[in-house]
């Protein structure tokens, strides 16, 4: 099976379309987790004056989030489901990256239950930690 | 006033209200960021919708502000820009603290409360600003 996604792959596992899908890599899913990724373009959505403004990692750690439980969706044959943030919980944004940045980020599962997921993600640019915190995401029953 | 994303609402009126300021403001469907969240089901994106806040707060403050922390921050209803002709975003900045809610003045009319009379709140953020 599909392990690795990549720009336009991930269209299987996200709702989200351009122009503001904001992950381009999705990669060592486990159960419990997951590794994401999003270089910044010039064009971005959420670039202002070069730098990546706070919707948009805020919206990469979501469509991390989207990536991940649609891959366990695509992993049973399913269809992406819509996935919404319902709470954003003790998040820092320490810096906005540079155009040019390549974001790596690390998801964890904290909890699940009835359609919600509870994740903690930390955002790197190379060893610098750019945002981390929590966030609860719902995903719309078909 | 500079937008992140110049087409994503317009700023109808301002005024303060005990300690508050209130933007009344308006989505703008044609917006592009519509066409990816999301095909054929438009929902103004969570993160539009803070952007919206800080740019509202950046107004009060009289300086372009950075969102560096959000303690919590509940979306209790989807907001879809064809649903809400006027949104009213209501903003208190203490020194670095923020506290700000999305909501509606007015309620379409249902059985046994009357249009307008109540107020509903879709979005509540708490955080701090630099």
């Amino acid at each position: 099976m599909k392990t690795v996604f990549r720009d336009a792959e991930l269209f299987d596992l996200i709702p989200q379309r351009p122009p503001i899908v904001m992950v381009d890599l999705l990669q060592n899913v486990t159960d419990s987790g997951a590794e994401t990724g999003l270089t910044i373009k010039e064009d971005n959505l959420f670039v202002h004056n070069g730098q990546m403004q706070e919707p948009g990692l805020i919206e990469h750690i979501a469509q991390s989030a989207a990536a991940f439980a649609g891959f366990k969706g695509y992993a049973d044959g399913g269809q992406p489901r819509l996935g919404y943030i319902g709470e954003i919980k003790r998040l820092f944004v320490y810096a906005r990256p540079c155009v040019g940045a390549c974001l790596h980020t690390t998801l964890r599962v904290l909890g699940e239950a009835a359609g919600i997921t509870l994740l903690a993600a930390e955002v790197k640019d190379g060893e610098a930690l750019v945002a981390e915190g929590q966030m609860k995401i719902f995903l719309k029953e078909d | 006033m500079t937008k992140l994303i110049e087409d994503f609402y317009d700023i109808l009126s301002r005024r303060d209200e005990g300690g508050e300021s209130v933007f009344e403001v308006t989505l703008n469907p044609a917006c592009k960021v519509y066409e990816g969240h999301f095909p054929g089901t438009p929902v103004s994106p969570g993160v539009c919708n803070i952007q919206m806040i800080l740019e509202c707060a950046s107004e009060v403050a009289g300086k372009p502000l950075m969102l560096t922390y959000i303690a919590q921050c509940r979306m209790t209803r989807l907001i879809t820009p064809n649903e809400f002709h006027t949104l009213e975003v209501r903003i208190s900045l203490d020194g670095e603290n923020l506290r700000a809610s999305i909501g509606a003045e007015s309620v379409p009319a249902q059985e046994g409360i009357e249009a307008g009379t109540e107020r509903e709140t879709y979005l509540t953020l708490k955080g701090t600003v630099a």
